[in-house]
């Protein structure tokens, strides 16, 4: 799985958790760039993620993650679509 | 009635907030029961109210009940525990069911004798409404959803309920003709102000207080001689600016098992 599949589908989920259909998604974006993007909806995400790529994150990848990109890793690595 | 902010606790603050939810499940409207020592209130289809909350015996949830109640039963993940309840042994079984912190909220109580200042109209006609009038309840709730549910729809028929059962008054903001900010007044033992909201092009302007002097008059004129409520980090500033004092805080957790 290559990660800009993961990004093109991390981007779809985006739009659907954070209730923007016009969102647009980088590696390089985080909380700071979505208005939406707080604390809870960072864990409804998480969840999406999770059930989309049929992974388990560890709790300090959840705590830790810095930005979109550094989750598409984790899923490039051990999710599957 | 309470009759001083330094007569009501923590544990009244929170239990008013269970209050709510006990009310709200006492509609039929919702799902509710018992998962691992605590209590659940569930409405599909709604943004509220979907919680796992203590059940005001004080007793150590059961963590591992809890998870198997949230898979078998697909009770909330939403999970609010009492600060003094988290231990870090508490912690410790969380963290093995993969429980992680989503929110603080701060138990907050103002005498209505000391709100700054009451209400004076100022920039927003605030009124209470009706959740049984489309046109109200669109003003109402599409602020609502908005601000603090990421635009996910409430169900029009619990609030319907609760106005007409005199749980609650629903109270709106207005700016010209455009609803911009809402609060929720629960006449439970306390008077609780839930459903804080004000759109975010609204936000930084005074609005806020002017709605919370409004609901503290609405209160007030109903006999409560105090206020309580649960704010978030983000909110505490405007709390505290109009007087409210902390008194503990909920801890938010997310089940992710």
């Amino acid at each position: 799985m290559e990660k800009d599949q993961v990004l093109a589908k991390v981007n779809d989920i985006c739009r659907d958790v954070f209730s923007d259909p016009k969102l647009t998604i980088t590696a390089a974006s985080s909380a700071r760039d979505v208005a939406s993007w707080d604390s809870m909806t960072n864990l409804f995400l998480i969840d999406a993620l999770e059930q989309q790529f049929r992974l388990k994150f560890k709790l300090d990848e959840i705590m830790n993650a810095q930005n979109v990109g550094e989750l598409c890793d984790i899923i490039v690595e051990r999710g599957q679509i | 009635m309470i009759s001083s902010e330094d007569m009501i606790s923590s544990e009244e603050i929170q239990g008013n907030l269970y209050g709510l939810y006990e009310d709200m499940a006492a509609s039929g409207l919702v799902s509710s029961g018992t998962a691992g020592g605590c209590r659940y209130i569930q409405y599909a289809g709604s943004a509220w109210p979907n919680m796992v909350y203590p059940g005001g015996s004080g007793a150590r949830p059961d963590i591992a009940m809890l998870v198997e109640s949230v898979k078998a039963r697909q009770c909330p993940r939403l999970v609010l525990f009492e600060e003094a309840m988290v231990t870090t042994e508490l912690v410790e079984e969380m963290n093995g069911f993969r429980f992680v912190p989503a929110a603080q909220w701060i138990n907050m109580t103002l005498p209505l004798s000391e709100s700054a200042g009451g209400y004076d109209r100022g920039q927003l006609e605030c009124k209470v409404v009706d959740a049984g009038n489309p046109a109200e309840w669109k003003d109402w709730s599409s602020v609502a959803e908005e601000v603090l549910f990421k635009k996910e729809k409430l169900g029009a028929d619990l609030f319907k309920y609760g106005c007409e059962s005199g749980l609650f008054k629903l109270i709106t903001g207005y700016s010209g003709d455009q609803a911009v900010s809402t609060t929720l007044l629960y006449r439970g033992r306390q008077a609780g102000v839930y459903m804080v909201a004000t759109l975010a092009a609204f936000q930084g302007k005074g609005l806020g207080k002017e709605l919370m002097g409004f609901t503290g008059s609405v209160a007030a004129a109903e006999g409560y001689s105090a206020l309580v409520l649960h704010s978030t980090k983000a909110g505490l500033r405007l709390y505290e600016s109009l007087g409210y004092r902390s008194k503990g805080k909920l801890l938010l957790y997310y089940c992710m098992a």
